[in-house]
């Protein structure tokens, strides 16, 4: 009598156990582990010691971390602006009634995000090249002069965010379009009935309602551009002279060319605290609305 | 049952359990060779043959980005799982592999070769008197030129010395035309570039003991000359390795001097076919006329094997097949102009075979056979890479001069390395 009770009751457990042991197994287990190794001088190569806060004083101590973040920062700060004003302004375009071949526009902004980084790493080398890039050909032409875009640390970091938000733009003007799709039009034409202008009905009425999706975008580009890696590896390995340097950049360094792996364990974990922190302050300054 | 019935059942018995053990003894052993470019067509070119004299062997090459495959080796020592039977690995980065204690000893296979390879070649195998690889290729440098713009410009080829170099290097100058190439911002390669001129002076930057050199005042001229010929000279070409500003400055003939290893040949041809018949190729200058006549290098590669591989014997086999044997040495410079570190293939007559691209001049021949190149010191590299990169961009950004490079260089690699 009481099998039969007991089974019908583990039965949901049992198919909710591949998950939870999945999850244990390949997300929980190497989070705990990696912070116990970031206490230690794990190589690889013989049992960890256990050094307490060395690693961390290491890494506050060492120029290049410095030089990371701030890399990562103002990369941050700058894409996620960039990114989000251009695909908001984009989205807005898409949901006007007035533009045309409205389904071309859309997959033209979205095929960038389908293309693979080493295709697109190898047509922005041509596009950056010096002196025969189709960009430093625009800028001739303007008379802007040339531009060593990713041989000069001045300019490397804005090749990487150029590259970055042409690669993204689609993917996060679709999110927002979805968005705008979602806002009732009986709102929009009360607004209008009312006397609003156009930029009065976006500016007081579709923003507003669209604030989750654009704290969303926000969020989810802050985390991408604080993991940056795949395209300042690709073009630039990081200089010249650490110019495109990150954050991942420099924990993949310690951890896979260096192997100090309680080294890189503990700058992964300051970098997942940023990302926290960060989310937290976003969540915190786009206002109570929202939630 | 019958007492013979019974022994016919227990021997059918028995030969059905001998029988997973036959098929496996007649199964083939499967090895994993990850390299990368070249050294895959070299592979895939002797693989046939190795599997023809190893009939219980097949080799599966697998085929990386050079970088990407010292990292996932390196990871997959500490791992103690995930690497191929073999890897081929850059000899610059191989002292890092060596403290990981998951390299097979090689001493034993290796002894009776040691003196069919170049002294410097057989000593970066090890430590202790231990080796720990196979060596593969060497990778020393020459000098590739355009013969017609010479001839144009009345400069007579071959260029013994830099002196000279740089002389006829004002004269194309003065055409808008650069004799060689600097790499910069420099990275991984423009390292290796500097290092070619480092070595080719016997200007160490590590002693033999693993300490890094202090106020190195040779390895500190080498660096301003280096730096002189882009910035007070001007006549060499800068740009980042392989980026597409240099080769399109090499189509348009802006480029007539080019000094790498070997190699630099398939690329010069694949870029630039239409400019078949007009390039040659020389020695690497010497430093003075009564300089000694040597080289530098990219540095070569080693055939190293994990201590966890399961096919360990199968795989030494495979190492010691294109690392010390002559038909496979031969052909991978046949392949790729792979210089063969196993010396009696530098005795075979199809090195001394002409290319079409360079109107029938053999590279080996007349860049190559009259140099001698020196050993070079790599430690803790992936790091000192790093360093040394970051100082010469900061140098070629006009932040530091040469000198001043330098000083940072040793600062960081004594501070950071600890050696």
């Amino acid at each position: 009598m009481l099998w039969p009770r007991l089974r019908r009751g583990l039965t949901p457990y049992l198919f909710l156990a591949p998950f939870f042991l999945t999850f244990i197994a390949f997300w929980l287990g190497p989070i705990i582990a990696s912070l116990i190794y970031s206490f230690t001088d794990w190589r690889g190569f013989a049992s960890p010691r256990f050094i307490g806060f060395a690693n961390y004083t290491k890494l506050f101590a060492d120029p290049r971390f410095w030089v990371a973040l701030k890399n990562t920062l103002f990369y941050g700060v700058v894409y996620v602006t960039i990114l989000n004003l251009s695909a908001l302004a984009l989205a807005l375009c898409l949901d006007s009634l007035w533009l045309r071949f409205k389904n071309a526009v859309k997959v033209g902004f979205f095929l960038p995000v389908t293309i693979s980084l080493v295709v697109a790493a190898v047509i922005f080398e041509m596009i950056f090249a010096k002196g025969v890039g189709l960009l430093n050909i625009v800028q001739k032409g303007l008379g802007l002069g040339e531009i060593d875009w990713l041989g000069d640390p001045r300019f490397s970091i804005w090749a990487i965010i150029i590259l970055r938000v042409w690669r993204a733009l689609g993917y996060y003007a679709v999110i927002y379009f979805a968005g705008l799709q979602g806002i009732p039009g009986d709102v929009k034409e009360a607004a209008r009935l009312d006397g609003c202008s156009p930029w009065q009905v976006t500016r007081h009425v579709t923003l507003p309602l669209l604030k989750p999706v654009i704290l969303f975008g926000v969020i989810m580009s802050t985390i991408w551009a604080l993991e940056l890696f795949d395209e300042p590896w690709v073009l630039t390995k990081g200089g010249p002279a650490d110019s495109t340097l990150t954050i991942v950049i420099y924990l993949y360094q310690a951890g896979f060319q260096y192997v100090e792996l309680g080294y890189a364990a503990a700058v992964s974990y300051v970098l997942t605290l940023m990302i926290v922190a960060i989310a937290i302050v976003q969540k915190l300054l786009s206002g109570r609305e929202v939630a | 049952m019958t007492l013979i019935d019974r022994r016919a059942v227990l021997a059918g018995l028995a030969a059905a359990a001998a029988m997973p053990a036959a098929a496996n003894a007649q199964a083939r052993t499967k090895i994993t060779y990850w390299a990368w470019t070249e050294h895959v067509a070299a592979a895939n070119a002797v693989k046939g043959e190795f599997e023809k004299q190893n009939p219980g062997i097949t080799v599966e090459v697998v085929n990386l980005n050079p970088f990407d495959l010292q990292d996932k080796f390196l990871v997959a020592l500490a791992a103690g799982a995930g690497g191929p039977d073999v890897a081929l690995i850059l000899q610059r980065r191989f002292d890092g592999y060596l403290p990981t204690g998951g390299l097979l000893d090689t001493t034993a296979a290796m002894a009776p070769l040691k003196d069919s390879f170049p002294t410097s070649v057989y000593a970066s195998l090890g430590t202790g008197g231990k080796t720990f690889a196979v060596p593969y290729d060497q990778n020393p440098a020459v000098y590739f030129y355009r013969a017609d713009i010479f001839e144009a410009n009345g400069i007579k080829a071959p260029l013994e010395t830099w002196e000279d170099v740089v002389a006829a290097g004002r004269i194309l100058a003065a055409k808008g035309i650069f004799i060689g190439h600097v790499s910069s911002p420099s990275g991984v390669p423009g390292v290796a570039n500097l290092v070619q001129y480092l070595q080719s002076r016997d200007a160490q930057i590590f002693g033999a003991d693993g300490k890094v050199i202090r106020d190195n005042k040779l390895a500190r001229e080498t660096l301003q000359f280096y730096f002189d010929l882009a910035r007070k000279e001007k006549i060499v070409f800068e740009s980042r390795n392989n980026a597409p500003e240099f080769f399109q400055a090499i189509k348009e003939s802006k480029i007539a001097g080019y000094a790498v290893p070997a190699w630099a040949v398939f690329r010069l041809q694949k870029e630039a076919p239409e400019h078949a018949g007009k390039w040659r190729v020389m020695p690497w200058p010497k430093w003075g006329k009564d300089q000694p006549a040597t080289t530098g290098a990219w540095g070569g590669n080693v055939l190293a094997i994990p201590k966890v591989s399961r096919n360990k014997e199968a795989a030494l086999k495979w190492a010691m097949f294109i690392g010390a044997n002559e038909l496979t040495q031969v052909k991978i410079w046949q392949e790729g102009h792979l210089v063969p570190a196993f010396a009696p293939a530098l005795r075979s007559p199809e090195l001394l075979k002409g290319e079409d691209y360079l109107s029938g001049q053999s590279i080996y021949e007349a860049g190559l056979k009259d140099r001698t190149l020196n050993g070079f010191n790599y430690f803790d590299w992936a790091k000192a890479e790093v360093i040394i990169g970051n100082a010469l961009d900061l140098m070629f950004g006009g932040k530091t001069s040469p000198a001043e490079a330098w000083a940072e260089i040793e600062k960081q690699l004594t501070g950071q390395l600890g050696r």
